[in-house]
């Protein structure tokens, strides 16, 4: 293969296809995984605002990073 | 006289960059962490660029040409990368760091592993470690250029590092990740013409391997140039982990999930960066190879790359080449300085001296700190200069073994504790200084990244089930971080394409007539 017996071919360069392959599948997985954190988002959003500010999961400080504030 | 053109171009358009984005950035969040608005393009390109220093032009290029194809190993762990750090960490750290309103890697392991420890143990590891590879790519920097240009070493350190420190200095994170980006695309198109245009003289892959195996059959074997690593599985081993899972660790690496627009593009940030990988990290190793057969017996093996160059193309071609040297040494650098202010502006300054800081006030001191930790970097590497690779990878083994558990559990294991985090940040990094010092790698077989790591992880999971437990509102944001949290039953959403096609057509009949409307129903 290539002029590699073929365990070296497959050891070195058969990686760059295997890892493109493997990153195409992590799109398809994390892109199903983004529609039920969305989904998972907005009722979260929906369940704090229903609830007294006293009882909710509170950021430590303002979502803008609060520096120097 | 090209190189000086070329060099010199390249020099001001990086100053132009520093200047542009140095007027975009108001307030701190901006000028330490580009706003969070940083899209996947740009998330992509300054997570790799960061990562590959000057070494994948020069130290990994050189291997290859000295060991043969075994020092693909180190290429085969670097090429996946990519999809470990953004598939492990990307989402979930951005996530997190947003909700503990964190603008540092160190804030962020504090306020995850709340200790007063905790800061001053990573601040200083941090600092000690990431100016050991500031300076070295400082060093590289001067080095290159010196060399190249037949310049002056002090000379080529004054230009090379006072550019570094002037756009990072001006333009903060936005000029840092926008210089990577173009820095990342001169990379790669600087190894893709030397490769295509060697492969065209050897008759391709195939004809290199031909000519390899009839110089030496051992130099397109499993194990080394005269089978020197034979049997040697553990040697195997670190060299695919120090890359493959390595920069995770690294906290000028990780703050680039921080600086990400939004979760959501870290899928797109995966993809983008693998195929960035693919096509620069296996080039200069099959590089190093080509050169035994077209540049025999070269003196310093370093060199071969450009040596590559200036045989096979153009002049004005192997001028860029010299610029994509310097650009690899210059992503890694500036990410590092830029880190370095950010710690000591607001890790040190903000947290220790002066807690009521305003945000100009922390703005200008990060600046300041940028500036001063250049200009020592420089003068250090003028007065007495170290060894650049020696230093890189002690530095980046250190780092690595003191906060690579501390990042994936600070995120993927809620048991993790202030001393679990603690324990494994000193273990971690005094087994990996000791085993480097001391000599232990040569005589254990292993590699003081391996070593470090086991020890680092070990410490993180015995240390976790001792001392106070993480208060329970940061584990809630944990668990909202990788949307873990049970929600009460009424809010549970459903998606119609995850039930019954009898249900999912029900429920669109009700949508679609009037029944919810005259019911006072509202559609989930």
């Amino acid at each position: 293969m290539l002029g590699l017996e073929p365990i070296v071919f497959f050891a070195f360069l058969s990686w760059p296809i295997t890892y493109i392959i493997i990153a195409i599948i992590m799109y398809v997985v994390m892109a199903k995984q983004d529609k039920k954190e969305e989904a998972w988002e907005q009722a979260f959003e929906k369940w704090q605002a229903g609830i007294p500010e006293s009882e909710r999961i509170a950021q430590i400080i303002p979502a803008d990073g609060g520096a120097g504030k | 006289m090209t190189e000086y053109i070329v060099l010199g171009v390249y020099l001001v358009a990086m100053i132009a960059i520093g200047i542009y984005w140095g007027k975009k950035s108001k307030d701190s969040e901006s000028y330490l962490l580009g706003g969070r608005k940083i899209g996947s393009f740009i998330t992509a390109l300054t997570l790799q660029t960061t990562s590959m220093s000057g070494y994948m032009f020069m130290g990994g290029p050189a291997q290859a040409y000295k060991e043969g194809y075994f020092t693909l190993w180190y290429a085969v762990g670097d090429g996946g990368g990519a999809i470990f750090n953004i598939g492990i960490l990307g989402k979930r750290m951005r996530r997190l760091s947003y909700y503990l309103g964190c603008l540092s890697p160190i804030e962020y392991l504090e306020r995850r592993y709340p200790s007063p420890a905790t800061r001053a143990i990573a601040g200083l590891i941090a600092i000690v470690f990431v100016y050991g590879y500031v300076l070295a790519q400082f060093l590289a920097a001067g080095k290159t250029m010196a060399t190249l240009l037949h310049i002056p070493l002090h000379v080529a350190l004054i230009v090379g590092t006072g550019v570094i420190i002037f756009y990072t200095f001006a333009g903060g994170y936005l000029a840092v990740a926008w210089t990577d980006f173009f820095q990342g695309i001169l990379m790669v198109a600087a190894m893709i013409m030397i490769f295509v245009s060697a492969m065209t003289q050897l008759g391709g892959l195939q004809g290199m391997n031909e000519k390899l195996t009839a110089l030496d059959p051992t130099l397109t074997g499993l194990w080394g140039r005269g089978d020197m690593y034979l049997g040697q599985w553990g040697v195997v081993a670190g060299a695919v982990l120090i890359y493959l899972i390595g920069y995770m660790g690294l906290p000028h690496v990780v703050i680039r999930h921080m600086a990400m627009e939004s979760p959501r593009l870290a899928k797109k940030s995966l993809v983008i960066a693998t195929i960035w990988n693919q096509m620069f990290i296996f080039i200069p190793y099959l590089i190093g190879l080509m050169g035994i057969v077209l540049i025999p017996n070269l003196n310093d093996p370093e060199m071969v790359v450009l040596e590559m160059a200036y045989k096979l193309l153009p002049s004005v071609i192997a001028a860029i080449v010299l610029v994509g040297i310097m650009s690899a040494i210059m992503s890694t650098a500036d990410a590092q300085l830029m880190l370095m202010g950010t710690m000591l502006g607001r890790d040190i300054y903000q947290r220790y001296i002066n807690k009521d800081a305003t945000d100009k006030q922390l703005m200008f001191v990060s600046r300041v700190c940028v500036l001063c930790v250049g200009v020592l970097s420089t003068a250090i590497a003028l007065i007495q200069p170290p060894g650049v690779f020696s230093l890189v990878v002690f530095s980046f083994s250190a780092l690595g073994c003191a906060f690579l558990p501390s990042y994936i559990c600070a995120v993927w294991w809620k048991k993790a504790n202030p001393t679990g985090c603690i324990a494994s940040m000193i273990c971690g990094c005094l087994t990996s200084v000791i085993w480097s010092a001391t000599g232990l790698s040569s005589v254990t077989g292993f590699h003081e990244f391996f070593a470090g790591i086991i020890v680092s992880w070990a410490a993180m999971i015995i240390g976790s089930q001792f001392g106070k437990g993480t208060p329970k509102e940061i584990l809630d944001l944990v668990d909202r971080a990788g949307c873990n949290i049970k929600l009460p039953a009424g809010l549970a959403t459903v998606n119609c394409k995850q039930i019954a096609p009898e249900t999912a057509g029900v429920l669109s009949f009700l949508k679609e007539s009037s029944y919810m409307e005259e019911n006072g129903l509202q559609p989930v």
